[in-house]
C-alpha cells in the first residue's frame, strides 16, 4: 500500500506547483492499484477513462454511487469499519469500507489536520451528542465517525445529550460534570453536529446558562454538518459564531466548522480564520462547472476531492453533490499553501445528506 | 402520529385534516349522488369548457403544464375525444340514455361504480388529471390520494370546475363534479390513512412504481374493488436498421426525448433488427439525430435546468458501466447511449438514457421485451409478426414518431368499461 505521507511536512506547507507533480504520480498509481483489485472500478474506467494527462482528467465518482454500489479495492476479509451516511430522502446510505491501513491514514490524516487549527494537546472533550451515535464496532454513521474523529485530543471525554423517543436532550448534570473537570484541566475541545449545536445553544441562551470559558486556554467548540436549516432560519455563520461565543464567553474564532463526508476518508476541511478551507498536500479540491464538469476557478462548482488515503475502496476521486468554489491558491493570509475554497450550500434538488440529517429535517 | 395529517381540497380551499375528518369527508361522499344525475353528454360538455379555460394563458395550470404535456391533456379532454372513449367503452346508446336494450324484456343498464380511488403517481402531472378524468366522467365519486411530495395540480384543475364565468349548466355540474371528489395528500407510509381511503373504493386506479402499486393494491376493502393499474410501465421501439434513414432516427429520438423521457409511453431501449451486435451506424444514427434535434428544435430536450440533472447522467453513467454495459457516450453527452440488454434498473427517466440491443428474429423480442411494455414503436416490415409476438405484452403498437402524439388520446388508457357497472333490468310484464 502507497504511504501518502511525506516524512517532516505538515499539511499545508507544499505549495500548489510542487503539490500536483507530487499528487499526479500517487495518484496514478492509486487508480492502477483500484482497476487491478476493484471489479466494479475496472469496469467504469473501460467506459469513461481518457489519458490522464493532468489531475483534472482522472475519473471521479459521484458520491450517491457509493449509495447505490458496494466499491471495495481490497478483500473483504480485511474489511474493519463501514462508515454510513444516511440520506433523508432515499434512506439509502452511503457505505464506505475500511480496512485497518486505511483506517491508520485517517486517523493520522484526521489528526494532522485538526491539530493546525487547534493544537495537538489532549484535553477534556465535551460531546453534545447520545453515547449511542458513536457505538457500532463494524459500522458507524458519519455523526458517529466525526465525533470519534476528535477522540485523538481528548484526554477524558463526556457525552452530555441523551436521546430520548428520537429526540436529543442536553443532559444538564453531565455537562456541569464535564465543565468541572474542563475547568480543572485548564481547557477543552468540544464537538457537535452543526444544528443540534445549534438546537442546544438555544436552550442555553433561553436558560440564561453563561459558562466563562474565555478564563480556560485551548477551547474550540468544532462542528460538521448541513447549513440549510440554519440558513432557512436566517441564522447565517456570523450569528451562529456569536451565539455560542456569547454563552462561553470566547471568541467567536474559537468555533470551528469544519466540512467532510463519509466519503472523503479522513479528510477534514476546517475553516480557517479568513473563513476558508484548506487542502492538505495528499489531497485536492477541483471545482466543475455544475452542467459541462469542466473544472473552474472563482466560479462556483460541484466540488471533486481528490485524495490519496482513499486506499481501501475507490474514493481517491469523488465527486459530490456540494457547491463550493476555490477562492485563492497558495495565497491566504492565513499562510495555509495549495488551495483554499468555501463551501457554499447543496446543489439544487441534490438530497439532503450528511451525518446529522435526521436531525436536520425535523 | 405525526404521519396522520391528510389535507383535501374543498370548494372553498385546501384545510389540514385529521384522520376522523378525513373519515367524516369520506362517509358524506358515499351518500352524495349529485353526479349522477347529469347526463354522461352534459358532463361532457362541462369538461369542454374547461378545456377551453385551461388553454388560456391565465389559467394557473397553463404555465405549469405548457411543457408537461398541456396540450395532450387538452386534447384528452376535448369533448370529440370524451365522447368517442365513452361510446367505443359503453356504446352509443348508453352515451346517449345511460341504458342500452338487449331486447324487449331486458335492459343493460349502465351505472358509476360508486368510490373510485386514484393513487397518483408525481413523475408525469397530467396522467394524473387523465386518471381523474376518467374517473368522473363515468360520473364516480373519487378519493385522488396525491403523490407524498410535490405540486398539486389536481386542485388547481378541479377548482376550474367552479368557474363562474360559464353558464349555469356549467356551474350545476362543476359544483357536483368537485363535490364528488376528495383529494388527499398523505406519506405514503401512513397505513392508517391509506386504509381509511381504501375503505369503501369499489375501484382502484393506481399508478407508480411496482412498490407504490404493490402497496395500494393490497389495501384492505369493504367492498369488492376493481384494480386498474398503470404503473409502472415503460415503452421500447423496435426498428429495422435497414429501412431507417435520417428522419427516422430523428422521430425515435423525438419519442425518447419528449417529456424529458418520463412517461411511460416514452422508449427506454431500442430492439434492432439485425444483431447479434447493434452496428454502429445505429448507435451513430441515435446520437446524430439527437445533435440535430439539439440545433435544431431545442425545446423538445426541455430538460431541467438544475443541476443535479448533469450529476444523474453521471450517475447512470457509472452505474450501467458497473452493471457491464458498454456505453457509446460521455455523461456530458445530451444523451447516454448504451449497449445491452434491458435492465429494469437502468432507465433513465428524466435524464436521457437509452439502451441498445440487437435480435436476429421476432422470437427473440418476446423473450427479451420486459414485462409492463405500455407501448412500442417501429420501422419494421412484417408488421403482422411483431403484433403476433408482442401483441399480448404491450398496450399500444404504433410507428416510431407516434410515441407521444396520439391520434386517439385514449389509445391505452380506456379504462371506462372498468370504472363502470353493468346490470340487467328486467321490464315489467
Amino acid at each position: 500500500m502507497m504511504n501518502p505521507f511525506l516524512e517532516n511536512t505538515l499539511p499545508y506547507e507544499i505549495g500548489e506547483k510542487d503539490k500536483r507533480t507530487f499528487l499526479f504520480d500517487r495518484l496514478s498509481q492509486l487508480e492502477a492499484f483500484h482497476i487491478r483489485f476493484c471489479d466494479d472500478y475496472k469496469k467504469i474506467s473501460q467506459n469513461l477513462s481518457k489519458q490522464n494527462l493532468e489531475i483534472e482528467d482522472f475519473i471521479y465518482i459521484p458520491a450517491p454511487i457509493f449509495k447505490q454500489h458496494e466499491l471495495i479495492s481490497v478483500s473483504k476479509d480485511t474489511i474493519k469499519k463501514m462508515i454510513n451516511s444516511s440520506s433523508t430522502s432515499s434512506n439509502t446510505p452511503s457505505k464506505v469500507f475500511f480496512d485497518q491501513n486505511t483506517l491508520n491514514l485517517q486517523r493520522i490524516s484526521v489528526h494532522n489536520l485538526l491539530t493546525s487549527f487547534i493544537g495537538a494537546e489532549r484535553r477534556p472533550y465535551i460531546i453534545f451528542d447520545d453515547r449511542k451515535t458513536a457505538q457500532g464496532k463494524n459500522s458507524m454513521s458519519a455523526r458517529g465517525a466525526a465525533l470519534m474523529s476528535l477522540m485523538g485530543f481528548s484526554k477524558k471525554f463526556f457525552f452530555v445529550m441523551k436521546e430520548k423517543n428520537g429526540q436529543l436532550n442536553l443532559d444538564m448534570d453531565a455537562l456541569s460534570q464535564a465543565l468541572e473537570y474542563a475547568e480543572k484541566e485548564g481547557g477543552f475541545i468540544s464537538y457537535g453536529f452543526t444544528w443540534i449545536l445549534h438546537l442546544v445553544h438555544e436552550q442555553l441562551l433561553k436558560n440564561n446558562f453563561q459558562f466563562n470559558a474565555g478564563k480556560l486556554k485551548n477551547v474550540y467548540f468544532l462542528h460538521s454538518g448541513g447549513w440549510k436549516k440554519l440558513l432557512d432560519k436566517a441564522v447565517d455563520k456570523e450569528t451562529y459564531n456569536k451565539n455560542i461565543a456569547n454563552v462561553w464567553n470566547i471568541s467567536p474564532s474559537q468555533v470551528v466548522d469544519f466540512y467532510g463526508m463519509a466519503e472523503l476518508v479522513g479528510l477534514v476541511f476546517p475553516d480557517c480564520e479568513y473563513n476558508v478551507k484548506h487542502v492538505p498536500y495528499y489531497a485536492d479540491i477541483i471545482v466543475r462547472d455544475v452542467n459541462s464538469f469542466e473544472p473552474v476557478i472563482n466560479k462556483p462548482g460541484y466540488m471533486q476531492f481528490i485524495s490519496l488515503l482513499g486506499q481501501s475502496a475507490p474514493t481517491h476521486s469523488v465527486l459530490t453533490e456540494d457547491i463550493g468554489e476555490i477562492v485563492s491558491i497558495d495565497s491566504c493570509a492565513c499562510g495555509r499553501k495549495g488551495k483554499a475554497f468555501k463551501f457554499i450550500g447543496r446543489s439544487t434538488k441534490a438530497e439532503v445528506r450528511g451525518c446529522g440529517d435526521i436531525y436536520a429535517s425535523k | 402520529m405525526r404521519l396522520n395529517k391528510v389535507s383535501f381540497f374543498d370548494l372553498e380551499n385546501r384545510k389540514e385534516l385529521s384522520m376522523n375528518d378525513l373519515e367524516k369527508s369520506i362517509e358524506e361522499l358515499r351518500v352524495n349522488n349529485d353526479l349522477i344525475s347529469f347526463s354522461y353528454e352534459q358532463i361532457v360538455k362541462t369538461f369542454s369548457q374547461v378545456y377551453r379555460l385551461m388553454a388560456k394563458p391565465t389559467h394557473p395550470l397553463y404555465s405549469k403544464l405548457r411543457h408537461l404535456g398541456l396540450s395532450f391533456f387538452l386534447s384528452f379532454i376535448h369533448s370529440e375525444n370524451l365522447r368517442h372513449m365513452l361510446c367505443d367503452s359503453l356504446g352509443k346508446e348508453v352515451f346517449s340514455t345511460g341504458r342500452r336494450e338487449i331486447d324487449s324484456k331486458r335492459l343493460c343498464m349502465v351505472s358509476p361504480r360508486g368510490i373510485s380511488l386514484h393513487w397518483l403517481a408525481g413523475n408525469v402531472p397530467i396522467l394524473g388529471l387523465i386518471s381523474v378524468t376518467l374517473g368522473l366522467i363515468t360520473k364516480n365519486k373519487i378519493i385522488i390520494k396525491l403523490p407524498s411530495s410535490g405540486e398539486d395540480y389536481v386542485s388547481d384543475f378541479l377548482k376550474t370546475f367552479l368557474s363562474s364565468k360559464i353558464d349555469d349548466e356549467f356551474q350545476c355540474v362543476g359544483q357536483a363534479i368537485v363535490k364528488s371528489c376528495i383529494v388527499t395528500r398523505f406519506n405514503h407510509l401512513n397505513l392508517e390513512a391509506s386504509n381509511v381511503v381504501a375503505k369503501y373504493a369499489s375501484s382502484r386506479v393506481l399508478w407508480g412504481s411496482q412498490d407504490a402499486i404493490d402497496f395500494s393494491s393490497k389495501l384492505q376493502s369493504l367492498v369488492p374493488s376493481e384494480l386498474i393499474s398503470f404503473g409502472p410501465k415503460l415503452s421500447a421501439a423496435v426498428i429495422d436498421e435497414a429501412l431507417m434513414d435520417d428522419l427516422g432516427y430523428e422521430r425515435l429520438v423525438t419519442d425518447i426525448v419528449l417529456f424529458q423521457q418520463m412517461a411511460c409511453t416514452s422508449p427506454q431501449f431500442i430492439f434492432v433488427k439485425g444483431g447479434p451486435i447493434p452496428k454502429q451506424h445505429v448507435i451513430d444514427g441515435v446520437k446524430n439525430a439527437y445533435e440535430r434535434i439539439k440545433k435544431k428544435n431545442a425545446f423538445l430536450l426541455n430538460q431541467t435546468e438544475d443541476s443535479s440533472h448533469s450529476m444523474k447522467k453521471l450517475e447512470y453513467s457509472i452505474s450501467l458501466s458497473i452493471k457491464g454495459y458498454k456505453l457509446h457516450s460521455k455523461p456530458e453527452d445530451g444523451l447516454i447511449v448504451y449497449e445491452g440488454e434491458p435492465d429494469i434498473n437502468c432507465f433513465g427517466y428524466g435524464h436521457h438514457v437509452v439502451g441498445v440491443t440487437s435480435f436476429e428474429n421476432e422470437h427473440e423480442i418476446r423473450s427479451k421485451i420486459p414485462a409492463n411494455i405500455q407501448g412500442v414503436y417501429y420501422v419494421y416490415g412484417d408488421l403482422e409478426e411483431l403484433f403476433n409476438q408482442l401483441g399480448d405484452k404491450v398496450d399500444r403498437i404504433a410507428p416510431v414518431g407516434q410515441a407521444h402524439s396520439f391520434e386517439l388520446p385514449w389509445d391505452g388508457l380506456n379504462v371506462l368499461d372498468k370504472l363502470s357497472h353493468k346490470s340487467i333490468l328486467w321490464r315489467n310484464n
